[in-house]
């Protein structure tokens, strides 16, 4: 059985103008030690999948509409608060994009380490603070750097605090939101070798949202690729690598200029995303979609398994099959 | 090749309340016309002051700027001003860079309006012409920028920095704040103009992927001083100085047959408030001798055309 399960997940933003259907109707799965890149444009619904495992969606104006989020087969959506604050920054834990936003000021980075390891241990705190060093010298720094500030730390610095919060208590499920976005390439290269390893050794799963498919070819088992709020592609990274089926996932491949081929232009998906408040009827990429013909404007394709394990959102792909 | 435009020596200090920071140290390079020069480097290694300094944005504390051939370093203000015509910015974020209660017909009229004298309905058409060329649909002629989104402001941007048809444009990051496939189009939409109009670009990014895709040169910087520069392929194919190669060997290569040997940097960029005399990369190298702590490096032709500052740099490489 898989650790994470997501069946048919809706999530709509409320307005007074429109309402934003940010997320339309995903499935994902993730099993325990895996990790899973979640790949998509601004906007495509990646944040607002990761928040809604966590109960954090703002509610108002985001609202769920459907589905379930199953893990270890339990249905977080119908666990009253108390429950989800047992799991939240326990099992489940989860890393912000911005590591100068995320943490606090005023808080030596030793206590709001020792914060969540208090909350969800029964501990004293001194082994709480014992415990947040331990985290510290784990992912790199010198223990006696947490009586210091955030201010005090660097970015990729932060980034590592914020990882040993996130790690403090041995979660079974890790999301990272963009994680090295903020940071230079070779701190960047730090970061994840860092990430890898400790996921290693601490059998932890994670769901890596990113929109660098490098970093996804680096660190990932399986990539879901989203886009408008539904995942167009599922599969393995050999799926996905090197054998794109979805037009969107082929076309962003286009749009990155390479390292190692000489391209003279790049080829661009033309045109923009949809407006999520006022999404097409058929296909969601039909728009942009250089083979769309008349039955993509009309109906959405269906969600379906071409090979074992891989997925893909288009009925010409699925006719061709 | 006609030289369009060469910096000698340039340096840029700021004054902080700890000393001197030392933003760019010792400059030199030279482009050519119609040719793109990509500078790289990590956040804070003065790559955003070095361009902003070229167009004298910001005055320079030692140096000397020639555009086409006319020393421009202590230029008088009406000759500074006259001097826009020529060199314009495309800025990074196209968010904030715009005025937000001017709608995009006025933003893109806006450097006609302080150059020339034109007639509203000649100043209308020009406008309507330019939203052409960067690909703006004529309908948000009258619409606000918080109403676009960041690929089209950034189109704003381009048709602001072309309007008045300079020959020079330095291009301070203008893909970093843009999603992939807009990215592409933005580059594509740059390297288009550049053809043409005939333009020089300086291209000051982060992502190492896009400036070997755009540029013909690139400069790599540290901490404010030049460490490597050379053509874009030969860079990347022979790349001599060790931070460049740890640099490189950084990318996620999102290819997942691309067998690769990292070069492992340890550590962060180090102060570049009053820098000591020595190799500014020396904490951070992994090849660093005893010299690397007492001299700072000169900046050599190490193969022809290929420039390198680095003492070790012929043992490291066994040239």
């Amino acid at each position: 059985m898989s650790l994470l399960e997501i069946k048919n997940l809706s999530v709509e933003y409320v307005t007074r103008k429109s309402i934003v259907h940010a997320v339309n109707g995903i499935e994902l799965h993730i099993d325990a030690g895996k990790t899973l890149g979640l790949v998509g444009e601004t906007g495509a619904g990646k944040t607002t999948t990761a928040l809604s495992i966590l109960g954090l969606l703002p509610n108002p104006p985001a609202r769920i509409t459907g589905g379930e989020i199953f893990f270890d087969g339990v249905n977080l959506l119908n666990l009253p608060d108390k429950e989800m604050c047992s799991i939240r920054g326990n099992k489940i834990s989860m890393i912000f994009q911005d590591p100068m936003t995320a943490l606090n000021p005023v808080l030596k980075v030793g206590d709001q380490i020792a914060e969540v390891i208090k909350l969800h241990n029964d501990c004293s705190a001194s082994e709480a603070t014992k415990k947040s060093i331990e985290m510290l010298e784990l992912v790199g720094i010198r223990p006696e750097r947490s009586d210091e500030y955030p201010h005090q730390f660097s970015g990729g610095m932060k980034q590592r605090v914020v990882i040993a919060m996130g790690l403090a208590c041995r979660p079974e499920l890790l999301i990272a939101d963009e994680p090295t976005t903020a940071l230079d390439v070779t701190i960047q290269a730090q970061v994840l070798e860092m990430m890898n390893d400790l996921k290693e050794k601490l059998n932890t799963a994670m769901i890596l949202i990113t929109h660098d498919l490098g970093i996804v070819a680096e660190t990932c088992d399986d990539v879901a690729i989203m886009y408008a709020g539904q995942i167009v592609e599922y599969g393995s990274l050999a799926h996905i690598f090197d054998n794109p089926l979805h037009p969107y996932t082929k076309g962003l491949f286009a749009s990155i200029p390479s390292l190692d081929r000489e391209v003279e232009r790049l080829t661009p998906i033309k045109g923009l995303m949809p407006d999520p408040a006022n999404l097409p009827e058929g296909c969601k990429f039909c728009e942009r979609c250089e083979q769309a013909c008349d039955k993509c404007f009309e109906t959405e394709p269906a969600y379906t398994e071409v090979e074992p394990g891989h997925f893909v959102r288009c009925s010409l792909v699925r006719e061709a099959m | 090749m006609e030289e369009l435009l060469r910096v000698e020596n340039l340096k840029k200090y700021f004054d902080t309340p700890n000393g001197k920071l030392h933003a760019v140290d010792d400059v030199t390079f030279s482009i050519n016309k119609g040719q793109t020069l990509g500078v790289v480097g990590e956040s804070g290694c003065g790559k955003s002051t070095l361009g902003r300094t070229v167009l004298k944005l910001l005055d320079q504390t030692d140096g000397k700027i020639f555009f086409q051939g006319k020393d421009i370093t202590n230029i008088s203000k009406q000759e500074n001003h006259a001097l826009r015509r020529d060199m314009q910015i495309i800025f990074q974020d196209p968010f904030s860079s715009l005025n937000p209660r001017f709608c995009v017909s006025d933003l893109i009229a806006d450097p006609l309006k302080t150059f020339t004298k034109m007639k509203k309905k000649d100043l209308q058409e020009k406008v309507f012409e330019m939203m052409d060329l960067v690909g703006l649909s004529r309908r948000y002629a009258f619409s606000y920028p918080h109403e676009l989104d960041g690929g089209r402001r950034q189109r704003i941007g381009i048709a602001r920095a072309l309007v008045l048809e300079p020959k020079f444009i330095v291009c301070d990051e203008p893909v970093s704040a843009l999603d992939v496939s807009i990215q592409a189009q933005i580059l594509n939409l740059l390297q288009d103009l550049q053809v043409e109009k005939d333009l020089t670009y300086i291209f000051v990014t982060h992502d190492l992927s896009v400036v070997k895709h755009i540029s013909t040169d690139i400069l790599v910087m540290y901490i404010g001083v030049m460490v490597e520069k050379s053509k874009s392929k030969e860079l990347f194919e022979h790349p001599l100085h060790p931070y460049t190669k740890g640099l490189l060997s950084a990318i996620p290569v999102p290819n997942i047959h691309h067998e690769k040997v990292r070069v492992k940097l340890e550590g962060e960029l180090t102060s570049p408030i009053n820098p000591p005399n020595a190799c500014r990369f020396v904490k951070r190298c992994p090849y660093a001798t005893e010299i690397c702590r007492h001299e700072q490096p000169k900046y050599e032709e190490i193969m022809p055309e290929h420039f390198v500052a680095c003492h070790n740099c012929r043992a490291i490489n066994n040239l």
